[in-house]
């Protein structure tokens, strides 16, 4: 491996990997609260909707797009991390990983792979108290 | 680091190190001290003002634990309790942890960066001079109370709800003089989150990828984004219970249609952000110290960024967390529950990582350790009680209780002092006194008394709590088994005091010790320490090269690269001198990309800070003559401050071309583009969330309206304001063309661009104001007109600061314009970027006005 021909991923890819979870943890945050704080002052919350609360139904609905992003995020970084491992076991032993790029792409990579893991966990937890909490009850 | 110098291979003369630090000197004299604007002696300022302050809200912690020391004691009246609950809490909260960890930050980061200097260092000065200022207002609440005996002081705790913060309950001056006062405090929180930002992304050593950041400058940069998020919302919630008081808006006034529950919002999406903004810089500091004292790189670095970073998103869930007890929809109470659990996850992480780190280690209990390990204990028992606090239940019934005074001195206290000091026993023999080692043994009996009275002062609080004690009252019935906690707390409290006290004389008592004379002498990894010591006003004169996390433990030469690099460096060892110069690099690689010239000593700073706390103080006395005063004075400080008079350094010479041709960087002598554009940026990203705060604000207040707009109120003719926003964008336009001009090196374009622009955007204002001055309605007829006014104010002020910074460039690009090739009005391109984003702005403030009440 030499300087030139060291891959460098789209800044899409690794931005979106990066970070892209924790944004759309944000995003999924605020718009259960919204759509519930709302949906209660409204009375959706004493509709349902395909056979449960529609609060609770339109918060699920919302819930999947945004952990399949979340997901996606993830894998992107995690497909990145594994691509630059091969590159390391490719090159030659002694000259290990020696360009601060690509070093530095990795550890975006891992850091996004787990950032996904975390805010998964955390929006699939946040949709826990819509099964063990009354919806809409003061 | 004079080492390689005689092998450098660029065709300057070498120079002496005396000739190099000249520029760097600082300033001597009276006059000197006010215009030193170096980040090594702002940011000892800023340190040692914060613990003047803390000493003085110490002081009347001392006074609260005597009265209540013993049941129903009359030493101290309740009024008087009230003032000292409030001023002690406000103090730490805003005047003492926020500067003093910008302090920290602003006195080492350069260095540890491998830098010389922070990219604005008049914006650090200016910081300094609001945060001293604004404390000064705030405590001249004491003068005002007690020597000329009006109403100055509040009584309202460190959160201020109204309606109790609002004129009716609180009639004195006491609230304007927190208002006002912390507000300037905040202001100088901002500006300096600017600073560390711009230093961490923009000028680190070359070399520094993202990956070799050290762990504190990533927790500081996560805390300064923070602060943006945070602060600025306090910034306008608190202006606007102040025009509430001032003016008669209705903002919080149930009365007029507002709500005080908006207040608790607001005040809460900054508070629980703070209290991890105050635990975050520490939490850094720890992990730069543990390794080094256990010998060992920090385990996990990659989490510990993620927890850093998801810290720094997961706290801005919380808000509502604070108000357990005010009555929201029960689901979505639980989905603050889930964060505030969810977030001791990245806690949970750092503290495994540097249980590991040290298991694997040989941990040496120096002071900087001993103070990590006080840190250990306290937090965990804080965070304990705080999981207990966010189980619902619990919180109902110890709500308002001494228990949540336990855990929150638990958290603040022990996640922030305890690391805090540590990190000042760790840097004092780089940093502070001339290079001067604290007395360890001192240091040892700092910290035990210290973590002892801590423990000894808090812990019985828990019982107390639970006991029902309730929190902010000045005394409690005999009998009631609560004497001996209290008595406890109290000798607890008197115990830390002594542990400061000898905290305070170890620093003093440093001076009479020899100078560290080691450059390392911890044995760190990090690059403020290759520096020498006493570290020199320029931190680095030959710039570092980082080819690895821990430059001082990898690599054996830190000056040593080859290719072009290797040339930046050893020019820049040499040239240029006559101005300080420093180096900006690429956010990700940390690659070279300019050489720019720092700003030096300016009094500006000090008459900005000082023209704006005058403003704050006029509104006080409601002398609106003088305020107005101070905002000209404002203004002129800041043509002033900009203003270059072309002396003689700032002219270009041949010496500039050279560098240029053999390092392949652009010198830029009137300061660096990429940081001004950076800063312009983040000024944006400041001012939008201040205006979506306000947005906020008027869809809150909607929420209490059953017609909104209410009947009569309504808008039916909006010609103007479209008319307005239109040609607003117009002149967008040709700021932007006026721009391009100047890529173009097109000096007549630029001329008729620019024009052109500042003459449309001054029509598009008056255009507005004439519609908002013809509203059948004013901002205190009730909510719906406070916020409808609000915004538009907000506008109109935006669209108005950009004219009035246009004018200005105008008259500079007419006047100088043949003197300067037009490429080098390179700011216009900033200035078209304010004014599009005002248009933005105005649009988005406009639908939210004029369209989005008649369709919701
Ligand atoms: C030096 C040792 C300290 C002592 C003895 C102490 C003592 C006290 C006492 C007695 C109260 C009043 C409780 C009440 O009546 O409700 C209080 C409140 C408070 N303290 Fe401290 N404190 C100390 C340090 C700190 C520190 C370091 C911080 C922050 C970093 C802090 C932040 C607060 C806050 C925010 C309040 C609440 C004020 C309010 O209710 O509005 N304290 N403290
Ligand atoms: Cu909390």
């Amino acid at each position: 491996m030499t300087p030139s021909n060291i891959p460098t991923f789209s800044y899409f890819r690794l931005w979106f990997g990066f970070i892209g979870s924790a944004i759309t943890w944000v995003i999924h945050f605020f718009l259960i609260w919204f759509i519930s704080e709302m949906g209660c002052l409204s009375g959706l919350g004493d509709q349902t909707l395909l056979g449960i609360n529609s609060v609770v139904a339109l918060i699920l609905l919302m819930t999947i797009p945004l952990l399949l992003i979340t997901v996606a995020s993830g894998m992107l970084s995690y497909g990145i991390w594994r691509q630059i491992q091969d590159i390391e076991r490719q090159s030659a032993p002694d000259q290990g990983i020696v360009y601060a790029a690509l070093e530095r792409q990795r550890f975006m990579a891992i850091f996004g792979s787990l950032a996904a893991i975390l805010f998964g966990v955390i929006i699939m937890l946040q949709t826990v108290p819509l099964f063990t909490v009354p919806v809409c009850g003061a | 680091m004079s080492a390689n110098q005689e092998t450098s291979s660029t065709p300057f003369t070498t120079i002496s190190q005396e000739q190099f630090g000249d520029v760097w000197q600082i300033p001597k004299g009276i006059w000197g001290r006010l215009v030193t604007v170096q980040n090594s002696v702002i940011g000892l300022r800023f340190i040692a003002v914060a613990f003047l302050f803390f000493a003085l809200a110490g002081i009347m912690a001392l006074l609260m634990r005597l009265q209540l020391a013993n049941p129903e004691s009359t030493l101290i009246d309740p009024n008087t309790y009230n003032e000292l609950f409030t001023m002690h809490g406000s103090t730490m909260m805003y005047l003492f942890v926020i500067p003093l960890l910008e302090g920290i930050a602003t006195l080492v980061l350069p260095q540890i960066l491998g830098s010389r200097e922070l990219p604005f260092p008049r914006l650090t000065a200016f910081a300094f001079w609001t945060f001293l200022f604004g404390g000064i207002i705030f405590y001249s609440g004491f003068f005002f109370e007690y020597i000329v005996g009006m109403d100055a002081l509040a009584q309202e705790g460190w959160f201020a709800y109204p309606p109790l913060s609002g004129i009716v309950f609180s009639p004195g001056r006491g609230m304007d003089f927190w208002l006002l006062g912390l507000n300037v405090a905040e202001i100088a929180a901002i500006a300096g989150a600017f600073e560390i930002i711009l230093a961490i992304l923009l000028c680190r050593a070359p070399g520094m990828t993202l990956n070799r950041i050290p762990i504190f400058a990533w927790a500081m940069l996560v805390t300064a984004f923070m602060m943006l998020f945070a602060f600025t919302p306090l910034v306008v919630g608190s202006l606007l219970l102040e025009i509430d008081r001032k003016i008669g808006t209705h903002f919080y006034n149930p009365a007029g249609g507002g709500d005080p529950l908006l207040w608790q919002h607001i005040f809460w999406i900054f508070g629980h952000p703070d209290v991890y903004i105050q635990f975050i810089p520490p939490a850094g500091i720890l992990s730069t110290i543990i390794p080094v004292f256990s010998r060992r790189r920090l385990v996990g670095y990659p989490l510990v960024v993620l927890a850093i970073v998801s810290t720094g998103f997961l706290s801005f869930g919380l808000w509502v967390h604070h108000m357990f007890a005010t009555g929201l929809p029960e689901i979505s109470l639980s989905f603050f529950s889930v964060v505030s659990m969810a977030i001791a996850i990245p806690t949970g992480i750092q503290i495994f990582s540097w249980i590991a780190t040290m298991w694997r280690g040989k941990p040496q209990l120096k002071p900087p350790m001993l103070f990590a390990m006080g840190f250990f204990l306290v937090f965990v028992l804080g965070g304990i009680t705080g999981i207990m606090l966010a189980a619902v239940p619990v919180n109902q019934q110890v709500h308002d209780t001494y228990f949540v005074v336990a855990h929150l001195h638990y958290v603040l206290f022990g996640g922030m002092i305890f690391p805090v000091l540590a990190g000042i026993y760790y840097w004092a023999p780089k940093f502070m006194g001339n290079g001067r080692m604290l007395n360890s043994r001192l240091g040892s009996l700092n910290f035990w008394l210290v973590f002892i009275g801590f423990n000894v002062a808090f812990f019985p609080m828990h019982v107390a709590g639970l006991q029902g004690m309730p929190r902010r009252f000045y005394t409690y019935q005999a009998g009631s088994g609560l004497g001996i906690l209290n008595l406890i707390s109290t000798i607890g409290a008197f115990i830390i005091a002594a542990g400061f006290a000898v905290f305070f004389f170890n620093i003093i008592y440093s001076i009479f010790r020899p100078q560290v004379t080691e450059a390392n002498p911890w044995g760190a990894d990090t690059l403020e320490w290759g520096t020498p010591s006493p570290a020199p006003q320029y931190g680095f004169r030959k710039l570092p090269i980082v080819r690895s996390r821990h430059p001082l433990w990898d690599q054996d030469e830190l000056f040593e690269v080859s290719g072009q690099t290797k040339q930046v460096v050893e020019v820049l060892e040499q040239r240029p001198y006559r101005y300080r110069a420093q180096l900006t690099t690429g956010v990700f690689d940390g690659e070279p990309k300019e050489i720019f010239r720092v700003a030096g000593p300016s009094i500006y700073p000090l008459m900005l800070g000082f023209a704006m706390t005058a403003f704050s103080f006029f509104l006080i006395f409601d002398l609106y003559a003088l305020a107005a005063l101070a905002v000209v004075g404002s203004i002129a400080s800041l043509v002033g401050w900009h203003y270059r008079p072309n002396t003689p350094e700032e002219q270009r010479t041949e010496t500039e071309d050279r560098i240029e041709a053999l390092t392949g960087l652009p010198v830029l002598m009137a300061g660096s583009r990429r940081v001004s554009r950076g800063g312009m940026l983040l000024a944006l990203l400041t001012l939008s969330v201040a205006f979506v705060t306000l947005i906020f604000t008027y869809l809150y207040i909607r929420l209490n309206f059953d017609d909104f707009p209410p009947a009569g109120m309504e808008i039916t003719d909006v010609t103007l304001p479209i008319l307005g926003l239109i040609v607003l964008w117009v002149s967008g336009l040709f700021l932007y063309l006026a721009a391009k001009a100047v890529e173009r090196d097109s000096f007549p374009r630029l001329r008729g661009f620019f024009g052109a622009g500042v003459l449309v955007a001054a029509i598009a204002l008056g255009l507005q104001i004439r519609f908002y001055l013809s509203l059948p309605f004013d901002a205190t007829t009730n909510a719906y007109g406070s916020a409808f006014i609000m915004i538009a104010v907000f506008m109109l002020v935006l669209q108005a600061a950009s004219l009035l910074i246009n004018v200005i460039s105008l008259f500079w690009v007419l006047w100088r314009g043949n003197q300067y090739r037009a490429s080098n009005h390179k700011s216009v391109s900033e200035m078209a970027i304010f004014a599009l984003w005002a248009a933005g702005a105005t649009s988005l403030g406009s639908f939210v006005l004029f369209v989005l009440p008649y369709i919701l």
